[in-house]
């Protein structure tokens, strides 16, 4: 691996633009379920990256688990070092690319983001490595430091209390699949 | 009441806008800490940081003799692992659409989006053949929204399902144009093939696409076929099969698609890119 990775022209390592370019998206909506705003996200994406640059040849398994663990350590540092400091008032979810704003349901997804920031750290951090990150249960665990029926019971809770948040919020979101098939 | 499967692909596609900026390689580069890898700390637990080293205070001659046997695993997965990656695909970058060694005027019909998807022979974008209905249509829904149609379908030489977005608005109207549509398929929930325009050019001149795609080398819907010949050299084919219909092979894998002949008369290198197909898209039409 190490040959392959030395094997770099220009100053980053290709692989690792690889990896950037393949795990960024998933790494900077992580990064925003678990901060709560989208400068934050990208301030914390940012530091990973260059963490995980770091350590890039030392890496072994997956690359973006490695990088979400990195994340979770910062972002509690930086939960902590907030407790210390005025709050600030996020302002960028309607600050989005303009395109969302095309999106039907934007709305509704909207909702689902929202009562995912809502949920207890350890079951965002689980909910953003497992399906933003598409981690499997064991990388997962590994990344988390936590054994893999953990994994398992707190995604279950994650989603049931998501449910019962939106139904408590807004009343059952309707399925958009199931309009689509409802209009054939 | 959701599912999971739902929750979860709300939350996935509520999060799709945030995208990473364009610069963030740039500023990777330009930042001194990328040129100061931190060699003093790999000692440390591999794939976890900050883990814990060696365990102290177990006996040398175990630690020895396990210790031997971890470097032969690690460097049996690293080479397996090498091969693994090394067997990914390179995400390609559209290249700038002008065909090299040619006078064909190329006028593209798409214009302004902000998501352009790369049409290869192998998917869209990143999303390669075989991926989950999810992963192909999370960026579909992103740009397109909702599919207009979505279609179970029995009989089709390995297809089940078709999902197909409008990707034309009409100028006077300003409606989607039916006739003009990207078409997803899958069988079994997997992505098997796309189709990207159809056979008729009829109303697009009226128009705007709602989508911009392009092959990774730039060509796209309303180009001539001759510009594309130059660029792809022997690979490109031309054939009247089915009213005209063009064809290449990429190392990505085949593209293929209709043509529009402009004027009355056979399919020639001055007709039109009508459509941009890949994978499997169903049974193939009776030709001619």
């Amino acid at each position: 691996m190490s040959n392959d990775r030395a094997a770099a022209s220009g100053p980053l390592d290709r692989e690792f633009e690889r990896f950037v370019r393949q795990a960024s998206p998933g790494l900077l909506q992580s990064a925003y379920v678990l901060v709560g705003n989208l400068n934050d996200a990208e301030d914390l994406l940012q530091v990973v990256l260059l963490r995980t640059l770091a350590r890039w040849e030392a890496i072994e398994g997956a690359p973006a688990a490695y990088a979400f663990a990195v994340m979770v350590n910062l972002s509690r540092d930086r939960r902590r070092a907030r407790r210390r400091r005025p709050v600030t008032i996020s302002q960028d979810y309607t600050q989005e690319p303009a395109i969302a704003d095309e999106i039907d349901r934007v709305l509704e997804r909207d909702a689902i983001v929202r009562v995912a920031r809502r949920l207890p750290r350890r079951q965002r951090e689980i909910l953003a490595c497992r399906f933003l990150l598409e981690l499997s249960v064991p990388e997962t665990a590994t990344a988390l430091g936590v054994p893999e029926g953990t994994v398992k019971s707190y995604t279950a809770r994650a989603l049931n209390r998501m449910r019962a948040m939106l139904e408590a919020d807004h009343g059952a979101v309707p399925n958009p699949e199931q309009k689509v098939a409802d209009a054939q | 009441m959701l599912s999971d499967q739902e929750l979860i692909e709300g939350l996935r596609v509520g999060l799709a806008p945030l995208q990473p900026r364009g610069d963030l390689l740039d500023r990777l580069r330009d930042d001194p800490a990328s040129r100061q890898p931190d060699r003093a700390r790999r000692r440390s637990a591999p794939g976890i940081p900050g883990g814990r080293g060696p365990r102290r205070g177990i006996a040398g001659a175990l630690a020895l003799a396990a210790s031997g046997l971890v470097v032969a695993v690690v460097v049996v997965g690293s080479l397996m692992l090498i091969g693994h990656r090394s067997s990914q695909t390179v995400v390609s970058t559209p290249a700038v659409h002008q065909p090299a060694g040619t006078n064909e005027r190329v006028t593209p019909l798409t214009r302004g989006r902000r998501i352009h998807p790369i049409l290869t022979g192998s998917g869209l974008g990143r999303t390669s053949f075989g991926a989950s209905r999810f992963q192909v249509t999370r960026l579909l829904r992103v740009v397109l929204g909702r599919p207009q149609r979505v279609q179970r379908v029995t009989g089709d030489c390995g297809v089940d399902e078709t999902l197909t977005w409008p990707i034309l608005i009409s100028a006077t109207t300003g409606r989607p144009v039916d006739s003009e549509q990207l078409t997803i398929f899958l069988d079994r929930d997997r992505f098997v093939g796309y189709q990207y325009g159809s056979a008729t050019l009829a109303a697009r001149g009226s128009g705007h696409l709602r989508l911009r795609a392009t092959t990774t080398r730039g060509l796209a819907l309303g180009d001539q076929l001759s510009g594309w010949q130059h660029v792809y050299g022997p690979t490109f084919h031309i054939s009247s099969a089915q009213g005209g219909t063009w064809k290449v092979h990429t190392a990505a894998g085949t593209l293929r698609g209709y043509a529009y002949r402009p004027r009355p008369g056979g399919v020639s290198p001055r007709s039109l890119v009508a459509s941009i197909d890949a994978g499997n898209t169903g049974c193939p039409a009776v030709s001619p």
